[in-house]
């Protein structure tokens, strides 16, 4: 009912459809695309949408939102139907993995053992939230941030036993769970009062869901060059890097942080910043489309890393780590992730 | 020239009504309805399927009628129904003695209401205003008065009775006190066909008078409209009445996605005056919106009004007089066979025709009794159709469809993209709009959206007018512009007086396709070929 209400405003001129990522790549055969789902499914939701699995397609790129002429909350409706109707026993594959890791290890993907320096230090003014990807996987995103943290001068802590932040819980509907782990975070949070990020999927679990004001890392390092805190290396050789505009950043966190990145490339030498045709095209790593709908989440990536080699760069640059997981599945081109690619370059102020 | 024993003019609830109780008595009848069936205040009414409640106050007879109505049409016509139950509810500052006396009011009139409470109506009706003070459970329902007449329609033709729609009565030729020949217009081909019935009933609703003047006859009533709006979306699970003496913007029904809120009560001067204001709009708006404040910021999606023809031509108000019916044997006033039933509701609709059938087959000397209130209306169950389809869409076109359901649902999955989705609003099939634009029945885009509800969401055919037309102009010699102009035109009176928010930013996106792509404004001016030019 609620759903129905938020979306009424619907005029059926379906620019919606039109950007769609997902329909581009499946067409509205594949995936009804959001003004049916978001929009018209609700209001017919007895019993239809039970056998669906269609809707855990959407990547939430928050594309359609965008270009809605009335702006409906189409990516919101969509989660929403996905809490609807989320039951364990319908699970896919994927997503019964991510439930089944958070269940064991409060993190969304199966930790690796690896040694690190503890961070958790006790003086701490800031703390640092790395996330599961940063800590796991794409583990260079981790070095990277704390070494240009540190080169910044910034006094951080990572908590112990931090969790999962919900985010790949609230993309299959799992509010229980989102809430458990939203508890015991809070928790460990206790009173920092300013919190960093690697990913924009945590930064904006905690701006939407944890009423906290966090930064991405690219905020605090822009902030750190305007004190002239940082310093810039040459590269060797002339390097051609495209920038790729992730949904979380560019249609929730905030536009602002593109322009940030932007300027903190500009700043090293000998880079070459190329735009994309489409910088802000979804690579598809989102909304649990990479665990649920593998295939589907390759085609986007590819198309995205096609795009990239069309314009002629070395590399292309993706600030967020599960773009950069995604990106990289394509196998074509090459993919760097934003922070790590900042951290060659830079060194402390003396 | 068509003998018949009876012709009922009028192919509203009433005549529909009438057809069926006659035919299944074994007469012969004929019903002539000048335009699409249920498209009189049938069709423009709330949808409420009354339990009596709201007139056990000041009208007990029409509240008794109501309530033994209710039970009987939730047995017989449960295709149409749904039985959502209602709530009379109080708001701080009304009356509230009055809900004393209406307790004890139902109670004398065999309403079947109950006390709750307020949490208990929250618990119900989480939409609800936190303002109400006091609340009544009731046995309301919501009811599609489109398939309830095309219910009785086909019922009356399974009995070998004939139902025409698009014949318009235009003349009565007197001989010796009797109707000899009734004169009928075919708007179809514009022929004309002569009927020389045995008895004429006169069932046209607000039009009564105007067909007992064709009989040099007068019939005393008034002309009451009113208005309601649709909201867009489902905001409640049953019915709402503002629990007061019987006043304007008392009613929300829930229907299909949509909620429809009611009603107004102006005299009105002919059955033509059926436009919504703005002024009603708003009205509405803000006065029911007191029990759901939701209301306030969902989207009106359209206004319509009806006309109630009222017995009696007093200067009571519209309010005031009884909502129950009248049956009048013009053998009195020198016409030996002719008969007019006026006012009534549609919930009342099978007592008035059990009535009115009583007195035809009396006067026809026929021994078969009424089994209206038994016989279900439809007599063949369709619930376990069609695994081919999705259970919920199978469902909605079986609840749809009625007799026909198993045809529709072939065309759904044997033709050519016919589980295509033609209107996203009310989610209806191409399959379901190619079996219809094939039913000799259909005429108009209007007719078709009756039989389908394509077009009849919050776009307003913004998004399903091409398919349909398609589809109509498929298997015909139809003229598609001129189809789609009227109903364009019909749809236009309805969506005016609320275009603003949504509904005013749709209507600009239209304009932009059916002017500005489609050209059809040039098309109504006579100049298309120049514009498309141009
Ligand atoms: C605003 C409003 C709200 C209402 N809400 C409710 C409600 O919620 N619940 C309820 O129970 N009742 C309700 N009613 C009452 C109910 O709608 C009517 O009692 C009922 O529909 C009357 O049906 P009818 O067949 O008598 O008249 P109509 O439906 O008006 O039918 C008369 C038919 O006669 C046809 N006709 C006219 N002239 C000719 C001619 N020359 N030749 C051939 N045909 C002709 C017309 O085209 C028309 O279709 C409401 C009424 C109104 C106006
Ligand atoms: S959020 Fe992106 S993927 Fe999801 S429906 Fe909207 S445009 Fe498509
Ligand atoms: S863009 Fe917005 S208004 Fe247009 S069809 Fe999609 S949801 Fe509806």
């Amino acid at each position: 009912m609620s759903v129905t209400l938020k979306t009424g405003d619907c005029i059926k001129c379906s620019a919606c459809n039109m950007v769609c990522p997902v329909v581009s790549i499946d067409g509205i055969s594949g995936f009804s695309g959001p003004r049916n789902l978001a929009v018209d499914l609700p209001r017919f939701f007895a019993g239809r949408m039970i056998s669906s699995q269609e809707i855990f397609k959407c990547t939430t790129c928050w594309k359609c939102e965008e270009v809605c002429p009335s702006s409906l909350p189409l990516s919101d409706s969509i989660l929403r139907l996905r809490e609807m109707m989320f039951d364990e026993k319908t699970l896919v594959e994927g997503h019964k993995r991510i439930v089944e890791n958070i269940d064991r290890y409060g993190r969304s993907i199966k930790p690796q053992l690896r040694e690190r320096r503890v961070y958790a230090k006790r003086e701490a003014e800031v703390l640092y939230f790395p996330g599961c990807i940063s800590e796991m996987r794409v583990t260079s995103i981790f070095d990277a941030t704390v070494e240009l943290l540190e080169k910044a001068g910034v006094n951080f802590g990572i908590p112990d036993n931090w969790v999962c932040c919900g985010a790949p819980l609230e993309k299959i509907g799992d509010s229980n769970r989102l809430e458990s782990l939203k508890e015991t975070n809070l928790i460990k949070f206790g009173s920092f009062e300013e919190i960093i990020t690697s990913c924009p999927g945590c930064t904006t679990q905690f701006l939407r869901h944890y009423d906290r004001d966090p930064l991405h890392t690219i905020e605090v390092l822009w902030e750190a060059t305007k004190k002239n805190r940082l310093k810039f290396k040459t590269p060797k050789n002339n390097v051609r890097v495209a920038l790729h505009h992730p949904c979380h950043i560019k249609r929730t966190i905030g536009p602002q942080i593109i322009d940030q990145a932007y300027d903190l490339l500009q700043l090293i030498p000998r880079v070459k910043i190329v735009e994309l045709e489409d910088p802000d095209k979804c690579c598809g790593g989102g909304g649990g489309v990479v665990a649920g709908f593998s295939d589907l989440a390759l085609k986007l990536a590819a198309s995205k890393m096609r795009d990239a080699c069309r314009s002629g760069v070395d590399l292309l640059l993706a600030p967020c780590p599960f773009c950069v997981l995604n990106l990289r599945r394509a196998n074509i081109g090459k993919v760097e992730e934003f922070i790590t690619f900042i951290n060659m370059y830079t060194e402390r102020e003396a | 020239m068509q003998r018949t024993e009876v012709l009922i003019i009028g192919g509203g609830i009433t005549g529909a009504g009438i057809a069926r109780d006659l035919a299944c008595r074994g007469a012969e009848v004929v019903l002539v309805e000048g335009s699409d069936f249920s498209n009189g205040a049938t069709g423009r009414c709330h949808g409420m399927l009354h339990s009596g409640a709201r007139y056990a106050v000041n009208d007990p007879r029409s509240a008794a009628e109501c309530a033994a109505e209710n039970t009987i049409l939730k047995r017989i016509a449960n295709f149409c129904i749904e039985d959502t139950g209602g709530l009379f509810v109080s708001l701080k500052n009304d009356d509230l003695d009055y809900a004393d006396r209406f307790l004890s009011s139902c109670k004398k009139t065999g309403v079947a209401a109950k006390e709750i409470t307020v949490q208990e109506a929250l618990k119900k009706e989480p939409m609800l205003s936190r303002e109400i003070v006091r609340a009544f459970e009731v046995p309301d329902a919501s009811v599609d008065p489109f398939l309830l007449t095309l219910g009785n329609i086909e019922s009356a033709r399974e009995a070998n009775g004939i139902a025409l729609n698009y014949h318009s009565v235009r003349r009565f030729e007197i001989d010796g006190g009797v109707i000899d020949r009734v004169i009928v217009e075919n708007l179809r081909n514009g022929s004309v066909e002569i009927y020389k019935p045995e008895i004429v009933v006169n069932a046209s609703g607000a039009w009564a008078n105007k067909i007992a003047s064709l009989a040099n006859l007068s019939i005393g009533m008034t002309l009451d409209k009113g208005s309601m709006v649709v909201i867009n979306g489902r905001l409640t699970n049953g019915l709402i009445n503002r629990l007061r003496k019987p006043s304007n913007g008392d009613i929300i029904v829930p229907s299909y996605s949509s909620s429809i809120i009611g009603t107004t009560s102006i005299q009105v001067d002919s059955p033509l005056e059926n436009k919504a204001t703005e002024e009603e709009v708003d009205f509405l708006i803000r006065e029911t919106a007191m029990m759901i404040p939701n209301i306030a910021i969902s989207r009106a999606v359209r206004a319509y009004a009806g006309i109630r023809p009222l017995c009696g031509s007093d200067r009571s108000t519209g309010r005031e007089i009884s909502r129950t019916f009248q049956l009048i044997d013009h053998s009195e006033h020198g016409i030996e066979n002719f008969i007019s039933v006026i006012g009534g509701k549609l919930t009342t609709y099978r007592l008035m025709a059990e009535k009115v059938s009583d007195m035809v087959a009396s006067k026809l000397g026929l021994s078969g009794s009424c089994r209206t209130a038994i016989d279900p209306l439809l007599s063949v169950a369709k619930e376990n159709i069609h695994a081919k389809i999705a259970s919920s869409i199978a469902s909605r076109i079986v609840r749809k469809s009625c007799l026909f359901a198993d045809e529709v649902i072939q065309r759904c999955t044997g033709e050519l993209r016919g589980m295509e989705v033609v209107c996203s609003c009310e989610e209806v099939l191409r399959g379901e709009v190619i079996y219809w634009c094939n039913h000799q029945d259909v005429k108009e885009l209007s007719d078709l959206m009756r039989r389908t509800r394509a077009g009849m969401g919050y776009c307003q055919g913004g998004l399903c007018i091409f398919g349909l037309l398609s589809a109509m102009i498929d298997n015909s010699d139809r003229d598609p512009m001129e189809l789609l102009v009227r109903f364009i035109k019909e749809r236009e009176k309805g969506v005016e007086p609320v275009l603003f928010r949504g509904q005013l930013k749709e209507e600009f996106f239209k304009e932009h396709l059916i002017n500005g792509v489609y050209h059809l404004d040039a098309y109504s001016r006579g100049d298309y070929e120049k514009d498309l030019e141009s």
